[in-house]
Parts: C-alpha cells; sequence; structure tokens
C-alpha cells in the first residue's frame, strides 16, 4: 500500500530534523518531504499529491498562511496546520476562513498525532 | 586555557534563534492582545560580530531617537554558560502611542516601557534558557529614554576588557586586523524587529550573546541539539 505524504516547510533546519524524528519513530506509514521556504514548498507540492502539510508562519519571502492558501489551490482536500509560537487572534481568524489549523510550537509527537487524527475523523 | 571551538555550526546556531524565535512569538502573542491588532514580525537574524563594531553600528542607528529597555542577564545554573544583555528599541513616537494606547496618563512612558521590556525580553531570555536547559538571572529591566547610543556605547566600554594576552599590544593595526578576535571581542547578536499592522508601532528586539565563554555555551547547544533530534 503506498505510504501517505506529509510535507513540512519550516526555515529551521533544526525544526525540520525534529519532525523527521516523529515521523522516523512514530509515523512509520508516512513518507515525509521536506521544504525549507514557500517556493520549494511549492516546487515539491506540484503533482504530488499530500495527505498533510506543517507550515511554520514566520519565514522569509512567503508567510505560512499565503503559502497555504496557495497550497489549496493547488490541492485542495489537503490538511494543512499552520506552525507557530505566535498565535494571534487575526491570524486564527484568517486560518479559520482558509480552513487550516494550528499547532503551537514547541511541535512534538503528541500534536502531530492529534493532527493526524483530524485528517481521519 | 585555549580552546579549538571558535564558532557555532549552522544547526548550533538554528537552535539558538529557534528559540529566540519561539520567545519573540509568544512576546508578540501577548503584545498583539494588549493592543488589540496584529503584531507583525521579522525572521530572526543572526551573527557573530566583533563587539565593539556591533554595538557601535547599533548605537548609530538608534541615536537618540529611541528610548531603550535593557535587561542584562547570567546563567546561574551551569557557572555563567552564557551571559550578555536584552535591548528593547522603541521610537519615541511609537512610544508616545504604547503609552497613550495602555494607560493614558494613569502610568508613565518609562513605566509602560518597562512592563513591555519585561513581557518581550523575558520571553526571549526563557525560551533560551528552556531550549538549553539551564537558568538564567536577568536583571530588572532599565529604561533608558533618549539615550540609547549613549547607553550602548557605555556598555561597550564596561565589558569591553581585550586583554594583552593576545599580544596585540604594541603590533601594528595591520598586524592588528589579521589576528582572529579573542572570544571576549566578540558576541553573538540575534535581531528582530517588529511592528502592528496599523504601522503605528514599530521596535527591535537585539540579544548580543556575550562568547567569553562560548565553549560552555557550545555544551549547552550540542546537547540541546542531540536531545532534540536524536532524543
Amino acid at each position: 500500500m503506498e505510504k501517505k505524504k506529509a510535507l513540512i516547510v519550516d526555515d529551521s533546519s533544526l525544526a525540520r530534523m525534529m519532525v523527521r524524528k516523529f515521523f522516523t519513530e512514530g509515523f512509520k506509514d508516512w513518507d515525509l518531504l521536506e521544504a525549507k521556504d514557500a517556493l520549494e514548498a511549492l516546487e515539491k507540492a506540484e503533482g504530488l499529491p499530500l495527505q498533510l502539510a506543517l507550515v511554520d508562519f514566520n519565514m522569509p519571502g512567503m508567510n505560512g498562511i499565503d503559502l497555504a492558501e496557495k497550497l489549496l489551490e493547488k490541492q485542495p482536500g489537503l490538511s494543512i496546520h499552520l506552525v507557530t509560537a505566535n498565535i494571534q487572534e487575526r491570524m486564527q481568524l484568517r486560518a479559520e476562513s482558509i480552513g487550516i489549523g494550528f499547532i503551537k510550537k514547541p511541535i512534538s509527537q503528541e500534536k502531530i498525532s492529534d493532527a493526524m487524527q483530524r485528517l481521519s475523523g | 586555557m585555549g580552546t579549538r571551538i571558535e564558532t557555532m555550526d549552522a544547526i548550533e546556531l538554528d537552535l539558538l534563534a529557534e528559540a529566540f524565535n519561539l520567545g519573540l512569538g509568544k512576546g508578540s502573542a501577548a503584545l498583539s492582545e494588549l493592543l488589540g491588532e496584529e503584531v507583525q514580525v521579522t525572521v530572526p537574524s543572526l551573527q557573530i560580530l566583533p563587539k565593539r563594531p556591533a554595538i557601535d553600528q547599533c548605537a548609530k542607528r538608534f541615536d537618540t531617537e529611541a528610548h531603550t529597555v535593557r535587561q542584562a542577564f547570567v546563567d546561574t545554573k551551569n557557572a555563567s554558560t552564557f551571559s550578555g544583555d536584552a535591548f528593547l528599541f522603541i521610537p519615541q513616537a511609537s512610544s508616545k502611542i504604547l503609552s497613550r494606547l495602555l494607560s493614558g496618563s494613569e502610568v508613565s512612558e518609562a513605566e509602560i516601557l518597562a512592563e513591555l521590556g519585561n513581557l518581550i525580553l523575558h520571553s526571549c531570555l526563557s525560551s533560551l534558557a528552556d531550549m538549553i536547559e539551564t537558568e538564567l538571572d536577568s536583571c530588572l529591566p532599565e529604561v533608558h529614554l533618549n539615550r540609547t547610543s549613549d547607553i550602548l556605547i557605555e556598555i561597550a566600554r564596561n565589558k569591553n576588557r581585550c586583554t594583552g594576552a593576545t599580544g596585540v599590544e604594541g603590533a601594528t593595526q595591520k598586524e592588528n586586523q589579521r589576528r582572529p578576535l579573542p572570544l571576549q571581542d566578540r558576541v553573538l547578536q540575534m535581531g528582530v524587529q517588529f511592528k502592528t499592522l496599523s504601522r503605528e508601532i514599530s521596535g527591535e528586539v537585539m540579544l548580543f550573546l556575550d562568547l567569553s565563554q562560548l565553549p560552555n555555551l557550545t555544551v549547552r547547544v550540542r546537547d540541546a541539539v542531540h536531545r532534540l533530534v536524536f532524543g
């Protein structure tokens, strides 16, 4: 059976390494792709069906919410979660309006698991 | 005692940047709640620089047009793993608006800035300390109205105790420039700018980490990287 695919987008290589560790240890039925910024994320998502995207908000160039909008244009069924320590009301409202969730930094295996459960629920 | 560690590698610097980012994020969210509007934050910049030029450059940028909140800090758990100064720079115009929005005339501008500094700077420092599993002691925030460049230059002078052990004394200026700077003459500078969506209020947060204890700090950071990534 083909593995499900997730994309982590974060300019911090440390953050990406931590997420990779969580996936390696806890989500063996998933393939994890990495991107360091929005541009790379959009390239990787091109023509490749994804089930989950974890997107940092504060990145050089395009921010995470703008990236989420563009990803949803390409893949409307994609479950996207904004990963940020900086959760503000206006940002929350905008995220809700486009149908994306939040994961509060620091990210953990448990938080990713919750996001995946919402995917199948 | 000499050290072979002259600098941190990319992933170690990344950890410090991420810790700073986390702290800033929490501080910004709290500020946003206070002000009732979105606070936008830049991606943190992080670089290792010669101390005196770094501080001089900062002083020149702000001159007398900004107020400064300074919070000195030192690690108390691990015999000074790191120490340094955290700064919040607020342009005078932004400070006036902040005072008006947050208290009217009941509380002085200096007190508002002290509270803001405590909120934002302490959040950054706590995040750093948590990330490398240490405890730090930070002084009460000092507010300096209209004296940003003076304060920075005072700090640079007080801490800039470059000793003669490097053998610099007596050398020509050209020879001095070729010598690698001793660790105590360098800082790790982390900075971020923020502004409200209305652009009425803006400011900058900057941390200067004293690198004279770099080997100790590097050990703590490497331990943290190992713990987080390889757990």
